[in-house]
């Protein structure tokens, strides 16, 4: 459905300049790439995308030279590279943008950009030459900086880009970006899409890392998929679309999963907030019945956030009234003492920095909320039950690997918040509130934690979700409530909302816009 | 010369009443690359931030009709009123909202714009995970 | 239900279908070798620190020697026992223990002297649980620094105690217990050696096998998460420094029968050497990570060096710079650990 700017050039049946035949790496017994192929022309950009784990950074590592493929060859303009060998890698032309950026802070952009092939004459440096290599680099890809900046008083996003200048400076043939946009904003990425395409409209092959899907369809030519170490296909960009690759990605099965309906039937009211007042919160009224999903949605600052914790009592709250009613038991929640006890389940915004304990186990981690239960009445731990236990719940999130005495912090993202949300399924919360259930997470373990929550408000669980996300939003809530400037400002049932219909209301214009 | 208003007009009508072709090619048939669109203050969005917003925009259900009316061309600007009709999404209501839009062309692709309200399209482009 | 099971079937066998062998979701595979020493080493540098004692170092090896050592170890070693709940819950260390252990000593002698010993205890328990109080409403409560609010207790402490003493010195009667427990032997085993090994286990015990030890851990490895999981935490950061106070009384009570006098001035440095077994343990200053066993383990760790260095006639300087030295191993290996298994 979208095609890249360059369909119009169609890519000349020139022939690849590198060529990785049959790569296969493997640490101790665990595969990383399995027999993964492909090629690249002069001029094309070739997406490599897949979830975290999928091989990627190993496979683009072994073509940079920076790691020995256990099988296989890496061929350059019809020439075998030496395996494992960095320096001939970049002398035959091929340079690595790293995701971690490398520059050395204290050094000027220009010392930056020459590191590694600093112009010297009887061991003395020449600026003039090593200033006339970078501004060389600079103007090849449209970026004004002073050469004479030390690194460190650069945005992230200049910092990024002199990085590619450096990397530009070596006169590469094929340039190897590693998730080069995640860090910059949209404006930025927007800025370094269009240097790629302008690079690659000159010759150089480009491939491009990444698991951002729109990106790709923007600039790319070709896409290769790679799962759990395979090849699962190279197409081109007009033979493909968003969602075919989002298959390729995460296999079919899970496809369909993502996209199940749960079946709404909406009980007695658990949760009733009256007037809920704070700082950036203006008088909120909020209802949640059993075995229904709500969803609050708005824009960042709106004081969705802000209106949870005080409702929940995690932040002082100036005015209001809330109370959980549980099996037919009425309570007022004053604090969030009272919330926890009461029945609810809280997964919160920060996920590292307020949902977890990273240092300590998964066991532990899971355990903390439930501990009581998990005791004797004198308050010593069962020790036996809380491991059961803690097993029981990594495997009902699908914790992968579920390894519960591994420490939290040793995690992936997505596994983490299977974590936080473990640490609440086992108290059954009667109401479960999750903001931002899914940020930084990759797809597969998006598809699960969707899974989970459905399957609560299946059970009967009253789920209340924030999501800056509008589909995910759109797709578990029975019921949208949009806040704005500390209100909800629209109530939108699901047959009605769309994602329009919740960005006007969040955005507190209309949609009815012409641009 | 007036094949700017047709340009103009087909766009839009193809943008959002119809739905033809994709978003990011219709933008391109009438935006260039180098695309300013001025939000408020000093931020400005490029072609790319446009285009996530188109796409957010066409993804909705709406019964609306886009005209271009007043057109008055000067050098190299042309300055129009959009009007849309139609059903708004969030209230059900039936609306007409007008915009006075002014595009500056250059090489016979637009290359910056100017909204009379500014805030509402840049509250959408945020609303459209474009972050400013 | 039938259509549910299986449709989590699928998805099972899609997303757990990893290469075989690998952990792909997993940002830290194995543990290196340095984060093995950081969390191991303790116990394996103690036992070899005693075997090349026991082997080369004359007089080291005897059951005099060994005893001597613990009953030396006893007063710190348990205030660092109690202490290591306070380093754990991440608020770095109760500087207080310096007056604490003092006014303890000095109650106990005193006031024993006077009225008996069950009033000695009953008023040393009182002080101890205002210390604790204190010095845990001022973090817990209303998240003051730690490392100041038991500065400044301190200086409150140890002027009451001056005040209140004169600076005299106060020694146990001839026929108290006190002297007698100073002296009181269990078969071969002093009994300030047992005591301490006593506190060390049962303190163990707490921290390790109960909600409390359990919900103090989880504070100091991560405070918002512990309070978002529905936990009072100004009762965790109370409870710490009571365990702390409550160490320091013990304490204190050991080096009074120890050294059967007690003066205001007796406790100098005890906060610093308290910290300096508890990180050698391998306990983390940042919180979260660590155990009364590894504290345990420091503290015998510094004596038996300190006493192989008396016994091979090393001065008192050299053994500071020792202790020095492994005390910023011990924190380097920490933050390197950390490091390791975040990045």
């Amino acid at each position: 459905m979208t095609q890249g700017p360059s369909d119009a050039d169609d890519p000349a049946p020139t022939a690849p300049i590198l060529e990785a035949h049959n790569l296969h790496k493997h640490f101790g017994g665990a595969v990383a790439v399995d027999d993964v192929s492909l090629e690249v022309r002069p001029g094309e950009v070739h997406a490599v995308v897949g979830e975290n784990g999928a091989g990627k950074s190993t496979f683009m590592r072994m073509l940079a030279g920076i790691l020995v493929p256990n099988e296989g060859d890496v061929v350059m303009d019809g020439t075998r590279l030496e395996p494992g060998s960095p320096q001939e890698a970049i002398d035959a032309g091929i340079s690595l943008v790293h995701q971690e950026l490398s520059l050395i802070p204290e050094m000027t952009v220009a010392e930056n950009i020459v590191l590694g092939a600093m112009p010297t004459r009887g061991g003395f440096i020449r600026r003039r030459a090593l200033k006339a290599t970078a501004q060389a680099a600079l103007d090849e890809i449209g970026v004004g900086v002073d050469l004479d900046e030390p690194v460190s008083r650069l945005s992230v996003a200049l910092r990024q880009f002199v990085e590619i200048a450096r990397a530009v400076a070596r006169e590469p043939r094929v340039l190897i970006l590693d998730e080069p946009t995640a860090t910059l904003t949209p404006a930025e990425t927007d800025y370094l899409l269009d240097m790629l395409q302008r690079l690659a409209d000159r010759g150089l092959a480009i491939l491009y890392i990444s698991h951002r899907i729109p990106e790709i369809f923007t600039i790319c030519d070709t896409v290769s998929v790679l799962r759990d170490g395979e090849l699962v296909g190279t197409v081109g960009i007009d033979d493909t679309s968003p969602t075919d690759i989002v298959d390729m990605m995460v296999g079919r099965e899970l496809k369909q999963e993502l996209q199940a309906d749960h079946e709404s039937n909406p009980q007695g009211v658990v949760l009733r907030a009256r007037d809920v007042r704070a700082p950036g919160v203006n008088g909120i009224d909020l209802d949640v019945r059993a075995g229904e999903i709500v969803g609050i949605g708005g824009l960042v600052g709106a004081g969705r956030t802000e209106f949870v914790r005080a409702m929940l009592g995690a932040d002082p709250r100036n005015a209001g009234t809330v109370q959980l009613t549980v099996d037919g038991e009425t309570r007022l929640i004053n604090s969030y003492g009272q919330a926890v006890a009461a029945g609810v389940g809280y997964v919160p915004e920060e996920r590292r920095a307020d949902g977890l304990a990273l240092t300590m186990t998964v066991r532990d981690n899971i355990a903390l909320p439930n501990r009581k239960a998990l005791s004797s009445p004198l308050g010593v731990l069962k020790r036996g039950q809380i491991v059961t236990y803690a097993k029981d719940l990594a495997d009902d999130v699908g914790l992968r690997p579920p390894r519960i005495e591994l420490e939290a912090g040793a995690y992936s993202g997505g596994n983490q918040q299977k974590i936080v949300v473990a640490k609440w399924l086992g108290r059954a919360p009667a109401l479960f509130v999750l903001d931002e259930p899914t940020r930084g997470v990759d797809v597969g373990a998006k598809a699960e934690i969707h899974r989970l929550v459905r399957s609560l408000a299946e059970q009967g669980t009253a789920v209340l979700v924030i999501s800056s996300d509008l589909p995910e939003l759109l797709e578990l809530s029975d019921t949208i409530h949009v806040v704005r400037d500390g209100q909800i400002v629209g109530t939108l049932p699901r047959d009605v909302a769309d994602e329009s219909s919740v960005m006007a209301l969040a955005s507190g214009g209309t949609s009815m816009i012409g641009v | 010369m007036s094949d700017r208003r047709a340009r103009i007009a087909a766009y839009f009508t193809r943008q959002y009443d119809t739905k033809e072709g994709t978003a990011q090619d219709n933008v391109e048939s009438l935006f260039g690359e180098g695309l300013v669109f001025h939000l408020t203050g000093d931020r400005t969005m490029g072609r790319h931030a446009l285009v996530a917003l188109c796409q957010l925009l066409r993804r909705t259900r709406h019964d609306r009709v886009t005209t271009v009316t007043e057109l008055t061309e000067d050098g190299d600007q042309v300055s129009f009123v959009l009007v849309i009709r139609g059903t708004d999404p969030a209230t059900q209501h039936e609306v007409a909202v007008s915009t006075r839009t002014t595009y500056r062309f250059e090489d016979d692709q637009v290359v910056e714009v100017w909204q009379d309200d500014p805030a509402q399209v840049e509250q959408a482009v945020r609303a459209a995970g474009v972050r400013l | 239900m039938s259509e549910d099971t299986s449709t989590q079937a699928t998805v099972d066998t899609v997303a757990s279908d990893p290469p075989p062998g690998q952990a792909p979701e997993l940002e830290q595979q194995e543990t290196t070798a340095l984060q093995w020493i950081a969390e191991r080493g303790i116990f394996l540098f103690t036992a070899l620190l005693i075997v090349i004692a026991a082997i080369f170092v004359d007089g080291f090896a005897s059951l005099v020697n060994i005893t001597d050592v613990f009953n030396r170890a006893a007063p710190i070693g348990i205030v660092a026992a109690g202490m290591t709940f306070v380093v754990i819950s991440a608020n770095y260390l109760d500087l207080s223990v310096v007056a604490q252990v003092a006014t303890s000593a000095v109650v106990l002698i005193a006031v024993n002297n006077s009225a008996g010993l069950v009033p000695a205890i009953g008023v040393a328990i009182a002080i101890a649980i205002v210390y604790g109080l204190v010095n845990g409403v001022a973090v817990g409560v209303f998240k003051a620094n730690a490392v100041i609010v038991t500065l400044a207790t301190t200086f409150i402490g140890i002027g009451i105690l001056r005040w209140q003493s004169g600076g005299s010195i106060y020694f146990a009667g001839e026929d108290s217990l006190i002297r007698a427990f100073g002296t009181a032997k269990l078969g071969p085993f002093p009994l300030s050696m047992i005591v301490f090994v006593g506190v060390s286990l049962a303190l163990s015990y707490v921290l390790t096998r109960t909600t409390f030890g359990f919900v103090i851990k989880a504070f100091g490895s991560n405070p918002e998460a512990t309070r978002l999981a529905g936990i009072n935490t100004a009762w965790v950061v109370i409870g710490a420094f009571m365990l702390s106070a409550l160490g320091a009384m013990i304490g204190g009570f050991v080096l009074a029968a120890f050294s059967q006098t007690a003066v205001s001035s007796m406790s100098g440095g005890y906060d610093f050497e308290a910290l300096a077994a508890i990180v050698i343990g391998g306990t983390s200053v940042f919180g979260g990570k660590g155990s009364v066993l590894r504290t345990l383990l420091g503290v015998i760790f510094v004596s038996v060096l300190s006493n192989i260095m008396v016994l091979s006639g090393l001065g008192f300087g050299v053994q500071q710079m020792a202790i020095g030295a492994l005390i910023v191993a011990a924190v380097s290996l920490d933050a390197l650990a950390r490091k390791a298994a975040t990045s």
